[in-house]
C-alpha cells in the first residue's frame, strides 16, 4: 500500500481509536483530550502547547491530530508546531497539507517542510509552485531558494515569467553565471521592476561571480530603463563603497553617472 | 358550359348575395360560412407567371440606395439614391416601397424608375402594402382622439384611388392573390374582399389565436399568427386549429422562438428590422385535405445562421454559418433559400442539403432585401464554396466569438447531441473542456447532452480528458471535471478511478465538483476510489466549508461503506461518532450506520 498519511490516519483509528489512544505522559494525553475540545479556542491552546513542549512524544500527538483531521483553526496551529520541530517524521503529513483545499494550511504546510532538511520535501516544494494561490507559491518559492534547490531552477523562470515576485528573489538565491545570462534575456518578459530585483539581489550575494559575470548583470540593468534599475544600480554602488575599482562597480558607476546626465 | 356548372355558378352567385350585403368590416357581417369562404376562394386564383430571379437591395447609411440585382448572373440592373423607409414589396410588374415621410412610390422593378406615387395623408400611418398587375392596395392607420381608425385602399396604376374601405379598429398588412385582397382584421380575423370594388366577399374568424398576418403563395392564401400558419381553404370556416388546415413547425427546442411571418399590426415590422434576421422561412402547400410545408421543410433563420428542420419530425437536416456578418434578409424561394448580407453578398443555398450554390460580392452595406425570384434554383452547388457538413457547421456556429447567439448556440449543442458518433461526442466534449470563451448557457447545455448520451466509445476520450490536471506553471485549468466524473460513472469507466481519485483530492478542483467527483468513485469503486473517499472524508469532516453543502462527504462514507473494507467501515463510524464532525455530516452518518430494520 502507497504510504500515505491517511491511510495511517485510518489504521489509527482502527487501531485503538484516536480519541481514547493512551498516550504518555500525563501532560501530553491532557493536551491529546483538549485537542478534540468542542470550543476552537481551547482546542487550539492545546496545539499550541503541544508545540512548546520539549516533549518527544509531542510530535507523535500532532501527527496523529492531523492525520485524523480536526477543524482548520486547530490544524493551522498544528501545522505550525510542525514548523517549529523540525522534525523529518513531519514530511509525509506536511506533504500531504500542501494538497489541502485551504490555502492558509497549505501555506503553513509549505513554511514547515521548508525547515526539513529531508529531501523528500523538495518535490513537494516544488509542486507548490503550481499552487493556484500566490501566498503558497511565493512560500514554496522563498523555501527553495532558502534551499538553494537547483532543480526548482526551471519552474522558479517560469514563475517569474508568470510574474510572480518572490520567484525573483529566490532565483537571486540561486543565481548563476548561466542563470544571470537567461534573465538578461528576459528582458521584456517580465516587468521590469521584477527582473531588476532579481539582478539586484545577486549582486548584492557576495558569492555571486567571477567579476565578469556581474559586469554583465551591471550592463544588462543599463538595459532596462527607468526608475527600477537606476536604484539597484545606485544601491550596488553604494554597498561596494569600500571596493572603488571594481569593474561592476565602475560600470555602475558609469551607468548612474550617465542617467543622472554628468 | 354545361347544365351542371351553369347550376353551381347560379348557386355562387346567389349564396354570394345573400351572404356578403354587409358593408365591409361591419360587425355585423357572418363569418366562417364555407359558401362564402369557397366564393372567395373561387376568386382568389394564382396566374403563373414566368421565371423570377430578381433582388431589391436596400443599403445603410445617410444616402439610402434601392438597388435591383438579377440573381441570375450577379449583375446590378439600376441603382437609385432613394430613402427607403419600408420593406420593398414586389410584384411581376411593379415594386412599392414608403418614401420618405408621405409616399408610397411605384418603380419599374427592370429598371428602378418611379412609375407611381401615392401620396399618404399627414395622419396616416403607414402598415403595408400589396400588388397584382392592375392596382396597388395598402393598409393605413390613423389615431385620432381615443380612435383607431384604419383603412385598406386600392388605387390603380396611375395612383388614382379606386376604393377605401375604413373601420374603427386595426387592420394589418394585406395579401392579394387573384382577385382577392387579404387583411388580418381586429386580431382574430382573415377579411377578404373583392380586388375590385372593395366589397367584404368573406370573413374568417380563428376562434384558437390571434391572426396577424396573411400571406399569398403560388401554393395559396396563408394565414396565422405565432404558432403556425393556416391554408386558406373550405375547413377555414370550422375557425379552430384542429378544423382548419393548419399545420406548425417542430423544432426539438423551447430555447429557439419561431416566428412565421411578419406580425401585420406592427407598425415597425413594415421596415427591415431584426425581425428580417429571426424568422421562420417556409412554403406552405395544400396536402391531402390539409396543409404541410413543402418537402416538410422549414428553415430557421437566426442572424448568420440557418437551420433546416424536417418539421415534422423536428430533425435538424443541415445548418448553414455564414462567416462574420448577419445575414440582413432571407427567403425560402423554393429550390434554394436566397440571401443577402450586410456585408453586401447576395447568394442562394440549396434547401435540400444546405450547400451554397451561388455568392455574389456587392461590396454594399446592406440593410434589408427584397426577393422576388420564386423558383430561382441558382444553378448546381458549388465545391468551392463552403461545405455543407453538418458537425462543423454546428461547431462552427457553437464556436462563433459573437457573444449575442445564446439560444442559437444552445440549440446547436442540441442538434450536436441528436447526430449519433464519437466525432459527435468529441466536438460536445471540446465544449465541456474549454476553461473559458464559451457562454455557460452553452456549456451547461453540452454538460448534460454529454453526460447523457451515454457513448461507451468515447470512454477513452474522457480518460485522455481526465489526465488534465491543473497546473499554474503549465497554465493548465481543467474544467468540466465534475461532468466527465458523471460520464464515466454512466458508462462505469473502472479506469477512470485514479484520475477522478486525483481530481477528488486536487485543491484546484472547484467545491461544487466535489460531490460529483465522490459520486463516481463510490460507484465505481476499487483500491484508488477508496483510498480517495477515505482521505476526503477524514481531512474535511471537521472543515465548516463543507458545512452548507455536506454531500460530498456525506457521499464518500456511503461509497466506504458500500465499496470498502470493514477498517472503512470503521473510519465512518469513527467520523460519525467523533464530536469535531461537522454536525450535519455526523447526523447523516448516524443514520446511515443505523442498523436496517
Amino acid at each position: 500500500m502507497k504510504l500515505n498519511v491517511f491511510t495511517f490516519g485510518a489504521a489509527l483509528v482502527m487501531a485503538t481509536g484516536w480519541a481514547g489512544a493512551p498516550a504518555g505522559a500525563a501532560e501530553l494525553d491532557s493536551l491529546k483530550q483538549q485537542l478534540t475540545d468542542a470550543d476552537d479556542e481551547k482546542a487550539a491552546d492545546a496545539a499550541k502547547k503541544l508545540g512548546e513542549s520539549g516533549d518527544a512524544k509531542a510530535i507523535d500527538v500532532i501527527l496523529d491530530a492531523l492525520a485524523v483531521g480536526a477543524p482548520p483553526h486547530v490544524q493551522a496551529v498544528l501545522l505550525g508546531d510542525l514548523a517549529g520541530k523540525k522534525d523529518a517524521r513531519a514530511v509525509e503529513v506536511l506533504k500531504h497539507y500542501t494538497r489541502n483545499r485551504n490555502p492558509e494550511l497549505r501555506k503553513k504546510a509549505v513554511i514547515a517542510l521548508a525547515e526539513l532538511a529531508d529531501a523528500r520535501a523538495v518535490p513537494a516544494l516544488i509542486a507548490a509552485l503550481s499552487d493556484p494561490v500566490e501566498d503558497v507559491r511565493g512560500a514554496a518559492a522563498l523555501a527553495l531558494g532558502k534551499r538553494k534547490e537547483r532543480s526548482a531552477i526551471e519552474p522558479l523562470v517560469k514563475l517569474l515569467e508568470h510574474k510572480d515576485a518572490a520567484a525573483a528573489t529566490a532565483l537571486a538565491q540561486l543565481a548563476t553565471p548561466e542563470l544571470a545570462h537567461r534573465m538578461a534575456e528576459m528582458i521584456g518578459r517580465v516587468p521590469d521592476a521584477l527582473l531588476c530585483s532579481a539582478l539586484g539581489e545577486m549582486l548584492k550575494r557576495p558569492d555571486f561571480g567571477p567579476e565578469p559575470i556581474r559586469v554583465e548583470v551591471v550592463k544588462t540593468l543599463s538595459k532596462v530603463p527607468g526608475i527600477d534599475s537606476t536604484s539597484v544600480l545606485i544601491e550596488y554602488v553604494a554597498a561596494t563603497e569600500k571596493d572603488k575599482m571594481r569593474p561592476s562597480r565602475v560600470e555602475a558607476q558609469k551607468i548612474v553617472d550617465q542617467r543622472s546626465g554628468q | 358550359m354545361t347544365r351542371a356548372r351553369r347550376c353551381a355558378s347560379a348557386l355562387v352567385a346567389c349564396v354570394a348575395a345573400a351572404g356578403c350585403g354587409e358593408a365591409t368590416f361591419s360587425a355585423h357581417s357572418r363569418d366562417n360560412d364555407v359558401n362564402d369562404i369557397r366564393h372567395a376562394m373561387a376568386m382568389a386564383q394564382y396566374a403563373p407567371s414566368g421565371p423570377r430571379s430578381m433582388g431589391y437591395l436596400v443599403t445603410t447609411g445617410p444616402d439610402k440606395q434601392l438597388v435591383g440585382i438579377d440573381l441570375a448572373d450577379g449583375k446590378i440592373r439600376w441603382q437609385e439614391k432613394v430613402d427607403v423607409r419600408s420593406r420593398v414589396v414586389a410584384g411581376r410588374t411593379l415594386i412599392v416601397h414608403r418614401q420618405g415621410e408621405h409616399d408610397l412610390v411605384g418603380r419599374d422593378p427592370a429598371t428602378g424608375r418611379v412609375l407611381l406615387t401615392i401620396h399618404l395623408e399627414p395622419s396616416d400611418k403607414y402598415v403595408g402594402v400589396t400588388l397584382d398587375d392592375e392596382r396597388v392596395y395598402y393598409v393605413v392607420q390613423s389615431t385620432g382622439g381615443a380612435q383607431r381608425t384604419s383603412s385598406v385602399i386600392a388605387v390603380d396604376r396611375n395612383g388614382t384611388q379606386l376604393w377605401r374601405m375604413p373601420v374603427t379598429g386595426s387592420i394589418g398588412a394585406p395579401a392579394v392573390r387573384g382577385g382577392v385582397v387579404a387583411v388580418p382584421y381586429s386580431y382574430q380575423n382573415v377579411a377578404l374582399i373583392d380586388a375590385k370594388t372593395g366589397k367584404e366577399l368573406a370573413r374568417v374568424r380563428a376562434t384558437d389565436e390571434q391572426i396577424t398576418f396573411v400571406r399569398s403563395l403560388p401554393e395559396g392564401l396563408f394565414y396565422g399568427g405565432s404558432s403556425g400558419i393556416y391554408l386558406l381553404d373550405e375547413k377555414s370556416a370550422n375557425g379552430s386549429k384542429a378544423g382548419s388546415s393548419y399545420a406548425s413547425v417542430q423544432l426539438g427546442s423551447d430555447q429557439i422562438r419561431t416566428f412565421y411571418y411578419w406580425d401585420g399590426y406592427q407598425l415597425d415590422q413594415a421596415n427591415y428590422g431584426a425581425f428580417d434576421r429571426n424568422r421562420l422561412l417556409w412554403r406552405g402547400e395544400p396536402r391531402a385535405g390539409s396543409v404541410g410545408f413543402h418537402d416538410d421543410l422549414a428553415i430557421l433563420h437566426s442572424y448568420r445562421y440557418f437551420f433546416a428542420f424536417d418539421a415534422k419530425a423536428a430533425k435538424l437536416r443541415w445548418a448553414f454559418a455564414y462567416p462574420r456578418v448577419d445575414v440582413v434578409a432571407a427567403d425560402d424561394v423554393g429550390p434554394s433559400v436566397v440571401f443577402a448580407s450586410a456585408d453586401g453578398d447576395v447568394g442562394a443555398i440549396d434547401t435540400a442539403t444546405g450547400a451554397v450554390k451561388l455568392r455574389y460580392k456587392t461590396g454594399l452595406r446592406l440593410a434589408g432585401a427584397t426577393f422576388d425570384a420564386d423558383g430561382f434554383a441558382g444553378g448546381a452547388a458549388d465545391a468551392k464554396l463552403e461545405s455543407a457538413d453538418l458537425l462543423k457547421t454546428l461547431e462552427q456556429i457553437v464556436w462563433d466569438p459573437d457573444a449575442r447567439f445564446t439560444a442559437v448556440k444552445v440549440f446547436a449543442v442540441a442538434a450536436i447531441g441528436e447526430i449519433p458518433g464519437t466525432d459527435a461526442t468529441a466536438a460536445l466534449l471540446k465544449i465541456v473542456l474549454k476553461e473559458s470563451g464559451v457562454l455557460p448557457q452553452v456549456q451547461k447545455r453540452a454538460d448534460e447532452i454529454l453526460v447523457a448520451r451515454k457513448d461507451t466509445g468515447a470512454a477513452p476520450l474522457y480518460l485522455n480528458a481526465l489526465k488534465l490536471h491543473y497546473d499554474y506553471l503549465a497554465d493548465r485549468h481543467p474544467h468540466g471535471i465534475d461532468t466527465l466524473a458523471r460520464a464515466c460513472a454512466l458508462l462505469d469507466a473502472k479506469d477512470a478511478a485514479p484520475e477522478l481519485a486525483a481530481h477528488l483530492l486536487d485543491p484546484a478542483t472547484p467545491q461544487g465538483a466535489l460531490k460529483e467527483l465522490s459520486a463516481a468513485l463510490a460507484g465505481l469503486g476499487g483500491k484508488d476510489a477508496v483510498r480517495a473517499l477515505r482521505e476526503l472524508l477524514l481531512t474535511y469532516r471537521a472543515d465548516p466549508m463543507f458545512l452548507s453543502e455536506p454531500s460530498a462527504l456525506t457521499i464518500a462514507a456511503e461509497g466506504l461503506l458500500k465499496q470498502g473494507s470493514s477498517d472503512d467501515k470503521r473510519v465512518v463510524t469513527f467520523v460519525a461518532d467523533e464530536k469535531r464532525t461537522i454536525p450535519p455530516l455526523a447526523r447523516y452518518l448516524k443514520t446511515a450506520l443505523q442498523p436496517k430494520k
